[in-house]
């Protein structure tokens, strides 16, 4: 008995910690980061990783299943700068919001070719190997080669379609992407190589025109003939699978964070629940030895994000998955309440209504709770270890999309249906508030935090996006480096719009560095601004962001 | 600290590591090298078209078979199926078949096939006759058909068949399965010395049948099923709406030295309903079946049974014969995604002496809960706790479908 008393105490001093009101954190007197160098040529390319279907689900019920027996401390993000923002890398660049980013832009894509069936002929060089889904490797009549892949007969346009607005929305956010196209051909304009084969078991296997035609005959084919397809510009470089979702690649110099701990991971969290894209694994990422565009000697890691066909609730018509977004494949605590409570227990996802509109999945803004939201399984670690705070960031992003750039998204999917293009844009813009609206409620949501005339402005995002109304004070008190309160809270009303302006009281001495705590009126952890006179100039400037 | 905890926690964490980490071994293995498929490759041809795997079953109560499975498709090119399987040990001491069948697989609107098959069971259940309690043996032996005292005995049976069968599917979900089989039975003690012998129970020269029998027994069955599930969400198999209406009639002609002739027929009644749009389904069914003929004429093998997986669930297989039985069962089914089910249910029968002696009356109630597995294409798996009224508790794990497709004459 006393043994085991003494155990649980050791257990549970172990989970202890001290705590700081104003926190451990201090930045250095010095500008943010807003590029990385993660692009040091590595003499040899790293090994590929193939993905391990059944292993890597496996594996992870028994992360789950263990981890808390590590005694795993939950870790903020890393891999941001002293903003709380992540610089530029090979992973991901700032795009929306840091740069102008048009319509047109979106419309067209990442990447500099034309869509292949501007290109026509087409020939076949092989089956699609991977995956579930009928596809071809086809190179057009320039020599690019790229994967085709088609909606299901009897779903049509809805994968196809998914998977570009998903493409363009996460290039426009700042994600490494493969350049896609919807296109359209017919089965004259098809030819195949001399070689084309299957890979089977390993083993390639010649292909012939009747297994071209056996194949296309199970994917959708427009009334006029025409067969829709997914066209995938190969990806340049040596492609070395998926990016693991824990640690890092050993043999990578450039790879120092663990992926598990990168916030420009971590923070997809709330970006998929706002897509619904749910078919999230390592096999949807994909890494690649690329040369530099600038110097081809030198060589380096990219990593992207692939296949979003899954994305905007495609699953419920394509696989007929009713779960996804609100339940995993395999769902332990949700089976467990439907058997305690024999079946009586309303399953999450019950009530979903179909939009019943044609190309477009189980995607809706009605029950959606970014709270609650899952993807089809908890296998891609960095999302179940996703913070509040990883999720504001990527809420931010999400409401950096004006409707005019989410319609450019939609437009470049080719819809044949207006009003199935009209729903879509609708429920994304609808989605974006709500995914906005509750990740600001629980992070204090002030942004764009800088120094205008001699004093520290800031915006509130929730009031910027009108996504709440209500009248919104901030109480702002300074402190010392050494955390040392420097004057009473004072009130500060924020305009309508969001935008607020204080006058810091300064700390002294040396570069008089300043922690100003900013907490809002609507009850969430305040935000810590840390300045510095700038040494160069002695102008005051904001040298770091710790959210809390 | 935080070292130390992680110290401690090995104690919980080890028999975790001892679970997982094979299992992950195998995984690994399987998806690196696709051992399954290598595996598979020795036992098929590069044409897929000749198949031959050894197999091993172990059935709880019943012990290992082992045996071959063999199958050769289309060498004829007219899309025909052979599939040849022998085995040794279990429930079966031996058993082998051969099936040869066109255009089942394709879906065709007429298939036919002929299956034969030798089979030596030696550890079949024998209760009695009628709807009496289990007790223990008493001193002297029971006349089966003037007494319903139940006890739970072993015989044996070899059995040869030839089964020849043609289906047919109708428009509108309508099937007619036409099949007839020439049967050579012979029934024995129980050759496991440890169990209790039929002989040692039950006066054997006043059961029907028992001993040499050969016969001939043809039916015609028309179905119309409409069973599917309530919704596109929910898995291939996992029935949520829908009727099953069978009705099946057929004649038993002895042959050779057996002269015994009766009719048999019956029907089975199925209803699913969808109670919401999630996944909640009530079951209701409805089973009879009757043979007609002297009661003490009729081989006992014939008999209707109750019992077991499908019939009166909660008893042991076999636990009742008679001339008449008749079950109504309700279920109660969830889905907890679209691969896993719950179902709940109690099943209600009794077997009867002759459709004369129909009563609501000292009716067997079985019950019990089930989870079941499915794949994107219908049932893979079963695991079943069923008790009875009585007491009797099973539980069963069944790799075959629950709602048995095949014909009638090709059952034991």
């Amino acid at each position: 008995m006393r043994l085991a008393l003494a155990y649980l105490i050791l257990l549970m001093l172990a989970g202890c910690g001290a705590h700081d009101p104003v926190g451990p954190v201090r930045f250095a007197n010095s500008p943010p980061v807003w590029k990385v160098n993660d692009r040091i040529d590595t003499a040899k390319a790293p090994k590929a990783i193939p993905f391990l279907r059944g292993f890597y689900h496996f594996t992870s019920f028994y992360l789950r299943a263990t981890r808390g027996l590590w005694l795993e401390r939950d870790r903020r993000a890393v891999g941001t700068n002293s903003f709380d923002e992540v610089p530029d890398s090979t992973w991901f660049t700032n795009r929306i919001g840091v740069r102008e980013v048009k319509p047109e832009e979106i419309l067209r894509g990442p990447g500099s070719k034309e869509a292949p069936d501007k290109h026509l002929p087409w020939t076949i060089q092989s089956a699609k190997e991977g995956g579930t889904a009928i596809g071809f490797v086809v190179t057009d009549a320039r020599g690019v080669k790229f994967v085709l892949k088609f909606d299901q007969k009897h779903a049509p346009e809805i994968e196809t379609g998914a998977n570009i607005v998903g493409q363009r929305l996460l290039w426009a956010i700042g994600y490494n992407v493969p350049e896609d196209h919807v296109v359209y051909f017919t089965r004259q304009d098809l030819r195949l190589a001399k070689d084309a084969y299957i890979k089977l078991d390993g083993d390639k296997k010649p292909i012939d025109a009747a297994y071209v035609d056996k194949q296309l005959a199970k994917v959708s084919v427009g009334a006029d003939g025409r067969i829709r397809g997914n066209a995938s510009v190969f990806i340049a470089g040596k492609p070395l699978g998926g990016a693991p979702r824990l640690g890092v690649r050993r043999d990578d110099p450039n790879d120092t964070i663990p992926h598990q701990l990168r916030r420009d991971q971590r923070g997809q969290a709330s970006l998929f629940a706002w897509l619904s894209h749910t078919d999230i694994k390592e096999d949807n990422t994909f890494d690649a030895f690329q040369k530099d565009p600038r110097d081809p000697d030198v060589e380096y890691v990219v990593h992207y994000l692939i296949d979003f066909g899954n994305a905007f609730g495609t699953q419920s018509k394509v696989r007929h998955r009713h779960y996804p977004d609100y339940q995993y494949e395999v769902d332990l605590k949700e089976w467990g309440k439907s058997i305690v409570s024999l079946g009586l227990q309303r399953q999450p996802w019950e009530g979903r209504v179909d939009p019943e509109l044609p190309g477009i999945g189980l995607y809706s803004a009605e029950m959606f709770d970014p709270g609650t939201w899952k993807a089809n399984t908890f296998a891609q670690l960095p999302l179940l270890y996703a913070d509040r705070i990883d999720q504001f960031w990527g809420a931010k992003l999400a409401m950096r999309f004006s409707r005019v750039q989410i319609e450019a998204a939609v437009e470049a999917a080719r819809y044949t249906n207006a009003r199935s293009k009209k729903y879509l844009v609708d429920t994304i813009v609808a989605r974006q508030r709500i995914v906005g609206a509750y990740w600001f409620a629980r992070t204090n949501p002030i942004d764009e935090v800088r120094f205008d005339g001699g004093q520290l402005c800031f915006v509130d995002l929730a009031l910027r996006h009108q996504l709440v109304t209500t009248q919104t004070t901030f109480a702002v008190q300074s402190f010392d480096r050494q955390g040392r309160s420097l004057e009473a809270r004072k009130g500060v009303a924020a305009a309508a719009n969001g935008n607020t302006c204080v006058t810091p009281t300064w700390a002294a001495g040396g570069a008089r560095y300043t922690i100003v705590n900013v907490e809002s009126s609507r009850g969430m952890p305040g935000t810590l601004i840390h300045l510095a006179l700038d040494p160069a100039t002695q102008q005051p400037r904001v040298i770091g962001i710790y959210r809390q | 600290m935080r070292v130390v905890g992680r110290g401690l926690l090995f104690i919980p964490r080890l028999p975790l590591e001892l679970v997982f980490q094979p299992v992950r071994g195998v995984f690994y293995v399987q998806d690196r090298y696709n051992a399954a498929g290598v595996v598979a490759a020795w036992f098929t041809t590069e044409d897929k078209r000749i198949a031959i795997f050894p197999t091993a079953l172990v059935e709880t109560g019943f012990g290992l078979n082992v045996g071959v499975r063999a199958s050769f498709k289309n060498m004829l090119g007219a899309g025909e199926r052979l599939n040849l399987r022998a085995g040794f040990g279990g429930r079966f001491r031996t058993i082998a078949e051969a099936k040869l069948t066109l255009g089942e697989k394709e879906k065709t609107p007429v298939s036919v096939g002929v299956l034969g098959r030798l089979e030596a069971r030696d550890q079949d259940r024998f209760f009695g006759y009628g709807n009496g309690d289990t007790v223990d043996a008493p001193g002297m032996l029971i006349d089966p058909t003037t007494d319903a005292t139940a006890v739970d005995t072993r015989y044996s049976v070899k059995t040869s068949r030839i089964v020849p069968f043609v289906r047919a599917r109708l428009p509108g979900n309508v099937a007619l399965l036409a099949s007839a089989a020439i049967t050579r039975d012979r029934t024995d003690n129980n050759v496991n010395a440890n169990q209790l012998q039929i002989d040692e129970v039950y006066d054997i020269s006043r059961l029907p049948g028992f001993g040499k029998r050969d016969a001939l027994y043809a039916e015609l069955e028309a179905s119309w099923d409409t069973r599917r599930p309530a919704n596109r969400f929910d898995g291939q198999g996992m029935r949520g709406a829908g009727h099953l209406v069978s009705v099946f009639g057929g004649r038993y002609e002895g042959l050779a030295d057996n002269t015994i002739n009766f009719y048999r027929g019956g029907f089975d009644l199925q209803q699913f309903v969808a109670l919401t749009q999630g996944p909640r389904a009530l079951e209701f069914r409805v089973f009879a079946e009757a043979v007609t003929g002297p009661r003490d004429e009729i081989p006992f093998l014939e008999l209707p049974r109750l019992g077991g997986q499908r019939l009166l669930r909660g008893y042991n297989i076999d636990r009742f014969r008679d001339k008449v039985a008749a079950v109504g069962q309700v279920g109660y089914l969830f889905s907890l995604s679209r691969y896993v089910a719950m179902t709940i249910f109690a099943d209600v029968g009794r077997v009867y002496a002759d459709v004369d002696a129909l009563t609501w009356r000292d009716q067997r109630v079985g019950f019990g809960t089930a989870l079941e597995i499915y794949s994107s294409t219908g049932m893979v798996a079963r695991a079943e706790i069923a008790g009875s009224a009585d007491g009797s508790v099973f539980a069963y794990l069944s790799l075959d479908p629950v709602f048995d497709t095949r014909a009638r004459t090709d059952r034991r």
